[in-house]
């Protein structure tokens, strides 16, 4: 539905923000766009909206390359698309319900249907009870539900979210994120993510893009990203969240080979490992998360055993998983 | 306070509202759209265009540079030419319109800087044409500055106004220069100062109660 097909942007002062990036976003998906502040993350979303016109390369909407477009066409292609915003940004003079209002007003909707359509969408944030409050009056957390709804207000097929849980604290965030996945469960609705935390796109994203200074490095199933990724940057940053650290003290104390595996399905492995090679596993720590649905986890544990016995156990195990220190 | 000084005052207030009044009018019908001018030409902005901006700018400055009292003298053809005469208040407008217009421009131009640029993204991302942003973005968002600089506006105009004795206009503060300092009458210079001065005062109150009112910034 959405294709970048090799976009460069290069600003004034030369710097190029995004370099030669490639990408297909289906109908219908949560796409996540991740990476450290400056890779160029914002400036990628916004060439979807052409809020940000393209150097070279197209940017294809159900197929139509809309890079060129201008006026009445540009602000057309734009109503389809629904923006969310880090920060809401919402008038500040103007009440939750007017805020919502504004894409209707901006698109000349009348204003029977503004009157019908705006409490509906307030519902669909759980905010009806706040149409009348000015964003002052509203929590961080109730302002991005408004700046949701407003950017839902003419029922577009794509919605951009440019960090939206970003100036938000773990729990709203959360709550933030359920509503995003509510949203588009009930709106089917084409989702773009930008985010640096790599909770948002395990929480609800489809597939994902890694990008680094301008490139997109990685792309893929979120799960496979979780389980292998491929380039250092994006093993870097799975580590990151995936990471278990054991004190020092520990290890000191503990018998047998120290291993830490990464695995993703075998949910027995463990066991297998202990029944098949005659060894036994002391578990120190561990962590199974599910991502899509599936398991990747992340173990350390001791083998102890005599030396032939844990050689081959070792090996079994790098057979069927990632073996990350010995 | 004798009768005669009493419809001296009188004559002399009305002359400072009228004065004052076309100034203000004058700031609004063409100081607000040179101001939104000033802003929306900016770099990275709805309608960025340099050249607009370099003379728009350029002209303001041109205009706030010139000392009023020169601003005065300098723009009597353009009075004679626009009124037919030189002298009296309404003449006195026309280079009091001129500076307050300059003035009120840069005015609203600060307060239109003070609008966060998100803003104004999220309105043109649902697509809204640049006159849409404008009047449903700009306008309501600057409104409390918007009105804050037209106070501020009026009471330099009250200050100015008291200059276009030298072109006949008349008003409060010429009175307090004429009677005043020129013939020493120092009970009528106190007067008509201490009127200016509730006058000023009347005038900042109701302004700042006016933009606090349609300030929607605090919480309560």
């Amino acid at each position: 539905m959405i294709e970048l097909s090799n976009v460069t942007v290069r600003f004034a002062a030369g710097v190029e923000a995004v370099k030669d990036v490639s990408l297909n976003i289906a109908r219908g998906e949560v796409f996540g766009i991740v990476g450290t502040s400056g890779a160029g993350k914002s400036t990628l979303v916004r060439l979807i909206n052409l809020l940000q016109r393209p150097t070279s390369g197209a940017v294809r909407i159900d197929g139509v390359d809309i890079s060129r477009f201008e006026g009445e066409e540009l602000r057309a292609v734009r109503r389809r698309i629904g923006m969310v915003f880090q920060d809401a940004n919402l008038l500040a003079s103007r009440s939750a319900f007017d805020n919502v209002a504004l894409p209707l007003r901006i698109a000349g909707r009348p204003r029977p249907e503004i009157d019908a359509r705006v409490p509906e969408l307030l519902k669909l944030v759980g905010l009806e009870e706040k149409a009348r409050f000015f964003p002052a009056q509203l929590s961080g957390g109730q302002r991005q539900r408004v700046g949701i709804a407003r950017a839902l207000a003419t029922s577009p097929d794509i919605l951009l979210c440019d960090e939206p849980t970003s100036a938000l604290d773990v729990e709203t965030t959360a709550s933030i994120l359920a509503l995003l996945a509510d949203l588009h469960r009930k709106l089917a609705i084409t989702m773009v993510v930008i985010t640096h935390e790599m909770a948002v796109v395990k929480a609800i994203c489809d597939r994902v893009a890694v990008m680094k200074d301008g490139h997109v490095v990685e792309q893929g199933p979120v799960y496979e990203l979780f389980a292998a990724p491929k380039h250092p940057f994006s093993q870097a940053l799975v580590a990151r969240t995936l990471d278990l650290r054991l004190p020092e003290k520990l290890l000191d104390g503990t018998r047998g080979r120290i291993v830490k595996i990464v695995f993703r399905g075998q949910e027995s492995l463990l066991s297998d490992v202990s029944r098949e090679c005659d060894v036994r596993i002391h578990l120190l720590l561990g962590n199974v998360e599910y991502i899509g649905g599936h398991p990747v986890g992340t173990l350390v544990a001791g083998i102890e055993g005599d030396q032939p016995r844990v050689e081959r156990a070792m090996k079994y195990i790098e057979e069927r998983a990632e073996v990350v220190r010995g | 306070m004798d009768s005669e000084l009493l419809a001296d005052l009188l004559k002399a207030f009305g002359e400072t509202f009228e004065m004052v009044g076309i100034g203000l009018v004058a700031s609004l019908l063409l100081g607000l759209p040179l101001g939104l001018l000033l802003y929306v030409t900016e770099r990275g902005l709805i309608l960025e265009n340099r050249l607009a901006h370099l003379t728009a700018s350029f002209i303001v400055n041109v205009l706030r540079s010139i000392p009023f009292v020169i601003l005065l003298v300098l723009l009597l053809p353009v009075t004679q030419l626009v009124l037919g005469t030189t002298i009296g208040p309404l003449a006195a407008s026309v280079p009091l319109a001129v500076a307050a217009v300059a003035f009120y421009a840069r005015l609203v131009h600060a307060s239109l800087w003070e609008i966060e640029r998100g803003v104004i993204e999220a309105a043109t991302a649902a697509g809204a044409t640049p006159l849409q942003i404008v009047r449903l973005v700009l306008l309501p968002e600057s409104l409390p500055g918007l009105l804050r600089g037209l106070t501020v506006t009026a009471v330099s105009l009250i200050g100015f106004s008291a200059m276009a004795g030298i072109v006949g206009g008349g008003g409060v503060g010429d009175l307090a220069i004429r009677f005043g300092y020129y013939r020493y009458e120092t009970k009528v210079m106190v007067i008509t100062v201490l009127v200016l001065i509730v006058l000023v005062q009347v005038v900042q109150t109701s302004g700042d109660a006016a933009s606090r009112r349609l300030d929607r910034t605090s919480r309560d």
